[in-house]
């Protein structure tokens, strides 16, 4: 990761305390990157977050994926041991220009994001034909 | 931890949040300790009630019926394996997802009908609800008058 990447995070999260929500903790999911001749797919946990709580945005060539995670007990349950929380899922990954941003594709399910970012299709190379005079 | 290479994905694509995500897994607030420790998969939040016990397991992406439930001398146990896919010829740039066989228990601070556990699965979250048996249950005896 470059020093000028890092520094951006820094910054990104930063920004993005003042939540609706600000006693959520800020937590960066797990993510496979994977590279299909087509496209790059981007699959990330995110257990607890339904479609409408999931907000995926991209701008000037960063991708935002923002998921708000929901712990609800049972009625009259006190709980006796905690180990996940409600919490704000927030990841960002910043775009190659080698990808077409316009033509994003999303899917939710079972707690798992798959984003399919499908690759700029490559400029072929003309042959330019020398009509004689 | 976050892998990189020079080439394949993440030539594509640049990781921003990612550090700032394992200092937080490391350092972060109360709880979140336990996700630093692989070996504590998955993790549970239990609730108790007079009912009985509601146990919630976060398994996102898992085949439901390929996790194997048991109760057995005073303990549930859940296990199953987790597999992240992957098809052939495809390249990987990042695996952060956790993999592999899991296993989990609870101690039951009472007894159950272990017919009557129930599991259900929804946002990648696992629910397993275990009602106390009857007999168990405190029973309030009511002093009768002489």
């Amino acid at each position: 990761m470059t020093q000028e990447a890092q520094v951006l995070d820094r910054q990104d999260v930063a920004t993005e305390v003042a939540t609706p929500e600000p006693w959520l903790a800020v937590v960066a999911p797990p993510v496979d990157v994977t590279e299909t001749k087509d496209a790059i797919q981007v699959t990330v946990d995110l257990p607890g977050v339904e479609e409408q709580a999931l907000d995926i945005d991209v701008e000037n060539g960063v991708l935002t994926l923002t998921g708000r995670a929901r712990v609800d007990g049972p009625p009259n349950g006190e709980r006796v041991l905690g180990e996940f929380d409600a919490v704000l899922y927030k990841r960002a990954l910043r775009l190659s220009d080698r990808l077409s941003a316009e033509n994003i594709t999303a899917q939710l399910k079972h707690g798992v994001l798959r984003v399919s970012i499908p690759k700029r299709e490559e400029k072929k190379a003309r042959k330019i034909v020398v009509t004689p005079a | 931890m976050i892998m990189m290479s020079s080439r394949g994905p993440w030539s594509l694509l640049e990781d921003l949040v990612g550090l700032q995500g394992d200092f937080n897994r490391l350092f972060g607030d109360g709880g979140w300790r336990v996700r630093a420790g692989r070996a504590l998969y998955p993790p549970l939040n239990v609730w108790q009630s007079a009912d009985g016990l509601v146990v919630d397991a976060e398994l996102p992406g898992v085949d439901p019926s390929a996790v194997e439930l048991s109760v057995e001398d005073g303990r549930l146990t859940i296990s199953g394996e987790r597999s992240n896919g992957g098809e052939p010829g495809e390249g990987a740039a990042c695996r952060e997802r956790t993999e592999g066989k899991f296993s989990r228990s609870v101690e039951l601070p009472f007894r159950v009908n272990s017919d009557q556990v129930k599991a259900t699965y929804k946002l990648g979250v696992l629910r397993v609800t275990l009602p106390r048996a009857e007999e168990d249950k405190p029973k309030r005896i009511a002093v009768q008058a002489a």
